[in-house]
């Protein structure tokens, strides 16, 4: 079977886990199926007041019962009791792909909800990042089949996922730097809590929710492994009550919120500080993306290499969505801050290395999708970025453009030449003609095979050129 | 009454065992009521419906 015939048509192929809830895409819609179980949970939220609050604070995805609906596909075992409809995220984005803020934000908005429901008589069933969506720099849960009704007695069945994918990765880099992204990417559950135990050292333990939250949650576990005992009938038969489940939550938001990542200090953090530019021709870069977003009235555009955001402030005037995308994890950080601090809706801030984008994940490989897969963009900002691409990452300039090619965008791409002095520390780690197709003739030559070039442009110091180019019709 | 789970995810018996911890002051009644439920039936006392009570 190949994987196009392995999806249900329209249905969204990461949705499959809740067996009351099911998202499919119609016309660029998003809908949601539900069952019999999920639609009594949609009428309990919806009836609620807490649902009107969490939409209009921005928390909670807009959502409604869907008219007007398309061919229903399959895949809800059981029938389809509702449709529901969501307002649509502008880019899908994953947790592997956020900053440690970005994390902790989702961390504290996942607690609020879980808390917030509790009040209104409700639960949430599960606790994924994959159910929060940044919108901007804000971030938004999108699972509405999450919520449903409170059953007094049981234990928060959500604690152990919200451990294993929010807490014990902030936990990793808060206390160890240690980046979490390739661990999220690595296992689509995230960390469990012997895993998580075993990266720690005895002073670790020391600190604040750590003997709690991953020694004893270890130990137990491991203890219980093979248990046949139903611990969730004894502990309702023992009194256990919701008020401990607030108790847990508000340690873990005050933990969770206090938690900080302070690296050393990251190769580009202070680039736009360093930079060998000359105001003018950091200017005059700047007008020419002005002139080349408006030129191509971009519905969708990609930063690659952002940095701390200028170009993408700067398409964000123009295009309805750009996605800023850098390699340093703590230059996009900072660039999230700042976003948040703005208010500007229009940038999503995402740190990933371009020569390892993304792939599909999950089950099949579909059920976390690539980053081409979630939406092309009709412009791609690449400055200050072929160099890093062709030299560091060893990636031949012909297939790089390739890979944008292959996207359907249109470019506005800097090529240092050989003689910038970034390039030249570059090329000194490497032995003399390691990267004989880093010339500026190659470069222009590939690029005019595969794009027409609408303009070009050589700035001040003779040693960066940037073109404005769009895919060969 | 005790409702079944609908849960879909697997909670895992620590996982929740561990929340009579994370619950503070207020699990001790909650802990204290669960091992003298536990010591009662270890000792084969109290009524049948309190040691095995149906769902």
């Amino acid at each position: 079977m190949t994987q196009q015939e392995a999806k249900l048509p329209g249905i969204e192929p990461g949705s499959f886990r809740d067996p009351d809830s099911r998202v499919f895409t119609s016309n660029g819609r998003v809908l949601r199926l539900l069952s019999e179980q999920g639609l009594a949970d949609w009428q309990m939220l919806s009836s609620s007041p807490l649902f009107a609050e969490l939409v209009g604070e921005g928390k909670l995805v807009g959502t409604r019962e869907a008219d007007d609906l398309p061919d229903l596909p399959g895949g809800l075992h059981g029938g389809v009791a509702a449709v529901l409809e969501h307002d649509v995220i502008p880019f899908v984005s994953y947790p592997y792909e956020w900053t440690f803020s970005m994390l902790r934000d989702a961390a504290l908005l996942q607690l609020e909800l879980v808390r917030r429901a509790i009040g209104a008589g409700m639960m949430l069933k599960d606790s994924s990042p994959y159910n929060v969506q940044f919108v901007g720099a804000q971030p938004v849960f999108v699972d509405i089949g999450s919520f449903e009704r409170l059953r007094e007695g049981e234990p928060w069945v959500g604690y152990r996922q919200f451990c294993m994918l929010f807490l014990y990765p902030l936990l990793l880099e808060a206390w160890k730097d240690i980046p979490f992204q390739p661990w999220l990417r690595g296992n689509i559950a995230g960390i469990s809590p012997q895993e998580c135990r075993n990266l720690l050292s005895g002073r670790d333990l020391l600190r604040r929710g750590a003997l709690t939250h991953v020694a004893l949650h270890s130990r137990l576990e491991r203890r219980y492994e093979r248990t046949d005992t139903d611990v969730k009938k004894e502990l309702a038969q023992s009194g256990f009550h919701k008020e401990l489940i607030l108790a847990n939550i508000k340690r873990l938001e005050r933990l969770i919120a206090r938690l900080e990542w302070q690296p050393e200090g990251s190769e580009w953090s202070g680039y736009e500080l360093t930079t060998t530019y000359s105001d003018d021709d950091a200017e005059r870069k700047a007008q020419l993306v002005t002139e080349a977003v408006r030129s191509e009235k971009p519905r969708l555009v990609w930063d690659l290499g952002c940095n701390e955001g200028r170009h993408a402030r700067i398409a964000a005037e123009t295009a309805d969505y750009v996605v800023a995308i850098d390699s340093d994890a703590l230059v996009v950080d900072r660039l999230y801050a700042a976003l948040g601090k703005e208010s500007q809706g229009k940038i999503l801030p995402l740190t990933m290395n371009l020569v390892d984008p993304s792939p599909g994940l999950g089950w099949r490989g579909l059920e976390r999708k690539s980053l081409p897969e979630r939406g092309s963009p009709d412009l791609a900002l690449c400055l200050a970025l072929v160099h890093h691409v062709s030299i560091s990452g060893n990636v031949p300039v012909a297939e790089f453009l390739d890979w944008l090619l292959g996207l359907g965008t249109a470019l506005v791409i800097e090529f240092p030449t050989p003689e910038d002095p970034m390039v030249r520390r570059l090329l000194m780690r490497k032995r003399p003609n390691d990267h004989p197709d880093y010339r500026r003739d190659w470069f222009e030559r590939c690029l005019a095979e595969r794009f027409d070039v609408v303009r070009s442009e050589v700035l001040s110091s003779g040693m960066r050129v940037l073109y404005h180019a769009r895919p060969k019709a | 009454m005790i409702h079944p789970s609908l849960a879909y995810i697997d909670a895992a018996t620590g996982s929740l065992l561990i929340q009579m911890v994370t619950g503070g002051v207020a699990a001790v009644a909650v802990v204290a009521k669960m091992y003298w439920r536990r010591i009662r039936k270890l000792l084969h006392i109290g009524k049948p419906e309190e040691t095995e009570s149906p769902s």
